[in-house]
């Protein structure tokens, strides 16, 4: 058999290239893989928000970084000649293949070149000795290979840092439908019978529990873990705007800081103006004990931050000024309705049979108007018994938008969402009905105190911990529970959800005018605000 | 082209050289390869070594074996050009007289310039055109030498008073520079034992012909040297070079000029012939480190501070080799 010198040469070169592109590509394996990881390390624990899929990123990263590391270097012309010299230095075989090459590069015969092609032929039977797998090949796709496992290992592991993580979607979700918003039901419905019955001067839920979608959901992690929506109130907003203020003021502070050359003289005095009033405002906050900062004080912040040219101090005290407006605007629009209703009250004392002989539209439409605490209180049954009616169905409605929401659905399979749990329970929980009694909060009673007087209230959290039985037991005492009640304490967690939408519908059936519509609305928006939180 | 038989043919006749060489010559094994490289380079070289190592009678013995026309030119320091390549003379002939031109002792095959220092540059430059160019230039006619051609000089490197050293210029043009040791004892034994018994010492019989030689010049430059070992010599030259960034830090300490391309074409065509007389038909890297100093010693130019401090150019040469990379 001919010795065949030029398939020799396309063997030594395709190895070359091979092992040329293998052993850059591994490295860069190595080195993307370690980076992978190390960000995933980062993100998993620093960043928890970060979705799931965002881990996929950085090792198909490097992956993708491998494989074109090793097409450049398979592309990249090869100095055949250097090869050779090489391949004969390892094989030992003096300068032969290079110098038979040279010879078949002149195209010259004789008796050299076949003298020349048998020893060749005779040294090159195992070749691919004398180019071996690159030093260190196998380690490196080893050690690479393992590292893109384990960044991407990262997004199934059961680390307490991802459990986390899976909450967010569900908190992004909550914050995207503001037609359903969840307020912590710590108070147990009894308690909050109690607190009515006791404390009855104080403003009460207009709508029973029910009817505000109040369900239970004990076994819901997130409810007590994660602090709810409309705990994230004013205060978390001042203390956001504070830490801010807080980092301006350090810049203030260390004339070294590099932000400070940034900063112009009258920037730094507003933040340093800032973040004096902000511990002022607090602390007058925490002396008259009040919850929520006036539209004065709020008006002042925002001229200030805006002085300063920090878009999120702007943006923060924004935030706070409509909190505190939306706020003060359902106390205004609730106490116009309280008035109303205390004169309906009156008038219908005056009017007497008058009211009764009126058709049901009749009593309907003059139930809000008139403000007769029997209508009122009928109104609320019957919006009660409808929203129960409703429950039900709104329980298949929204399973099917469940479904069709696979993202929400997928995010933690093994725990059904805050949605999913109380939806759930509206249905299968047909008793919770009688938590709504307790809830149910009589107009009248709330006159006897007078809607002018602004209701002291406590927001406490307590560290969630876990009792015997691997229950959450929390402590939350909200707005609509006075400070003068007794404090309601709960070992279930529960959790109350409102639903706009349905209350608004309801509220429309029932004819009540749009004034009263809109008090009632701005009532519960105020409530349920997530930055503005009770 | 060289066939198969020429190929067979030159390297068994420089075998037998090699061979009866060895027979004459007590050890020198190194000294007389390098004689053989210049001649199958069509190169010269310069023999350093003190008096009576054998130079001269390598020299005999070697144009003996080939059976060619040998010359010897002792060098003095009162020698004249015309001395060397001959001159104009008047000669009668049938009544009428004329110029003949006489042959000077260079007009022959294995030319043995012994001691060419001593001569004064003016003589030692008349063997420029004849190394070189293989001619002799005399008044207006040039007149051409008879191949195989090589010029073997001799130098003292004592008894340097009254001495001309060569100048770079003469010296580029010798292919190799080889030193003659001292024998070792046992060759210096064997030497007393050749030269004092018997029938004294007999130069060898002819072992290779002119032709052979020609035919084994062919087949030197038809042996290959591969892309990398050629590259692996340009960059040892560069690195004699004090200037370039592959040279040592000792090249750049003590030598003011490095090889000239000139050295690059020895170190080739001597590996080549290395190779060929090793048996080896392509160049190996142990062909031109065999011929790297040979090559290269007599091309450095030291500069003052490597004269003052007494530095070798072989020690210089020596970094230059282990420093290089070779590929």
């Amino acid at each position: 058999m001919r010795f065949d010198f030029s398939r020799l040469l396309k063997d030594i070169a395709s190895r070359y290239r091979r092992f040329r592109g293998l052993s850059l590509a591994s490295r860069v394996l190595v080195y993307g893989g370690g980076l992978a990881l190390a960000l995933g390390i980062i993100v998993r624990l620093l960043l928890p928000k970060v979705p799931l899929w965002a881990f996929s990123i950085a090792p198909f990263a490097a992956l993708l970084a491998s494989g074109i590391a090793f097409l450049v270097r398979w592309r990249q012309s090869l100095n055949l000649p250097t090869v050779l010299i090489r391949l004969d230095d390892a094989l030992d075989t003096k300068a032969r293949i290079s110098s038979l090459y040279e010879v078949r590069e002149r195209a010259e015969g004789g008796p050299i070149r076949d003298r020349l092609e048998a020893l060749v032929a005779q040294a090159t039977t195992n070749w691919e000795d004398g180019m071996p797998r690159p030093r260190g090949l196998s380690a490196y796709t080893w050690i690479g290979g393992l590292m893109i496992l384990l960044s991407a290992s990262l997004v199934i592991l059961p680390l307490p840092a991802l459990r986390t993580r899976a909450e967010a979607p569900l908190a992004q979700s909550s914050n995207i439908d503001r037609s359903s918003t969840t307020i912590p039901s710590a108070i147990g419905q009894e308690d909050l019978e109690t607190a009515s019955e006791t404390e009855s001067g104080n403003p009460a839920p207009l709508l029973p529990a029910d009817e505000l979608n109040i369900v239970d959901d004990p076994g819901s992690e997130t409810s007590n873990i994660s602090p709810p929506e409309d705990d994230l109130n004013l205060n978390s907003v001042m203390q956001d705007l504070q830490e801010v203020g807080g980092s301006s003021s350090s810049l203030v502070r260390n004339p070294e800081g590099e932000g400070l050359s940034e900063l112009s003289e009258a920037q730094q005095q507003a933040l340093q103006t800032l973040t004096e009033m902000v511990e002022e405002i607090l602390e007058q906050m925490r002396s008259e004990g009040r919850s929520s900062m006036s539209s004065n004080e709020a008006e002042a912040l925002q001229s200030l931050a805006a002085e300063t040219g920090d878009p999120d101090l702007e943006d923060l005290t924004d935030e706070l000024a409509n909190d505190s407006e939306a706020r003060e605007d359902a106390e205004d629009a609730l106490q116009d309705l309280l008035n109303e209703i205390e004169e309906g009250e009156n008038s219908g004392d005056d009017s007497g049979e008058t009211m009764e002989g009126q058709s049901e539209a009749e009593q309907q439409d003059s139930t809000a108007v008139q403000g007769d605490e029997e209508a009122a209180e009928r109104f609320l049954e019957r919006t009660a018994q409808e929203l129960e009616q409703q429950g039900a169905e709104d329980v298949e409605l929204e399973g099917e938008q469940e479904q069709a929401n696979p993202q929400s659905a997928s995010s933690n399979p093994d725990e059904p969402s805050t949605e999913e749990t109380s939806l759930t329970q509206v249905g299968e929980n047909p008793e919770d009905d009688t938590m709504s009694g307790g809830a149910e909060g009589t107009p009248g009673e709330d006159t006897e105190t007078g809607p002018e007087e602004e209701p002291q209230f406590v927001r406490e959290e307590a560290p969630a911990t876990i009792g015997a039985e691997g229950e959450f037991v929390n402590e939350f005492v909200t707005k609509g529970v006075p400070i003068e009640t007794e404090r309601a304490t709960t070992g279930s967690g529960q959790m109350h959800r409102v639903d706009y939408a349905r209350i608004d519908s309801i509220l429309r059936q029932r004819g009540l005018p749009d004034e009263a519509l809109d008090a009632v609305k701005r009532y519960f928006e105020a409530i349920s605000q997530p930055e503005g939180g009770s | 082209m060289i066939s198969e038989k020429d190929l067979e043919v030159a390297s068994a006749a420089f075998q037998r050289l090699q061979t009866s060489i060895s027979e004459v010559i007590v050890g020198q094994t190194e000294v007389v390869r390098y004689a053989l490289i210049a001649l199958l380079c069509k190169g010269n070289i310069l023999f350093e070594g003190v008096p009576g190592l054998g130079k001269t009678l390598l020299v005999r013995t070697l144009a003996s074996a080939l059976g060619l026309k040998f010359s010897r030119i002792q060098f003095t320091p009162d020698l004249m050009p015309a001395d060397i390549v001959g001159t104009d003379i008047i000669t009668e002939e049938e009544g009428h007289r004329q110029f003949t031109f006489a042959a000077g002792p260079v007009f022959a095959n294995v030319v043995l310039a012994d001691e060419v220092n001593r001569a004064t540059p003016k003589t030692q430059s008349a063997l420029l055109e004849a190394m070189e160019e293989r001619t002799v230039t005399v008044g207006p006619s040039t007149y051409t030498l008879e191949e195989p051609y090589i010029v073997l000089a001799t130098q003292n490197p004592i008894e340097m008073e009254g001495t001309y050293p060569l100048p770079e210029a003469q010296v580029d043009r010798f292919l190799l520079k080889a030193k003659v040791t001292f024998p070792s004892l046992e060759e210096l034994v064997a030497i007393t034992e050749r030269n004092t018994e018997g029938a004294g010492l007999q130069l060898p019989e002819q072992t290779a012909s002119a032709s052979d030689i020609l035919t084994a010049r062919e087949i030197v430059r038809e042996i290959p040297i591969a892309a990398g070992l050629r590259e692996y010599i340009a960059r040892l030259v560069l690195a004699t070079h004090p200037e370039n960034d592959l040279a040592p830090a000792q090249i750049k300490e003590y030598v003011e000029y490095g090889g000239s391309p000139r050295a690059a074409l020895a170190l080739v065509m001597g590996a080549k012939a290395h190779a060929f007389l090793c048996g080896e038909i392509n160049v190996r890297r142990e062909d031109i480190e065999a011929v790297f100093q040979p090559a290269l010693t007599h091309r450095l130019v030291m500069n003052f501070r490597g004269e003052a401090e007494g530095i070798s150019a072989d020690t210089l040469l020596e970094e230059v080799w282990k420093k290089t990379p070779t590929n």
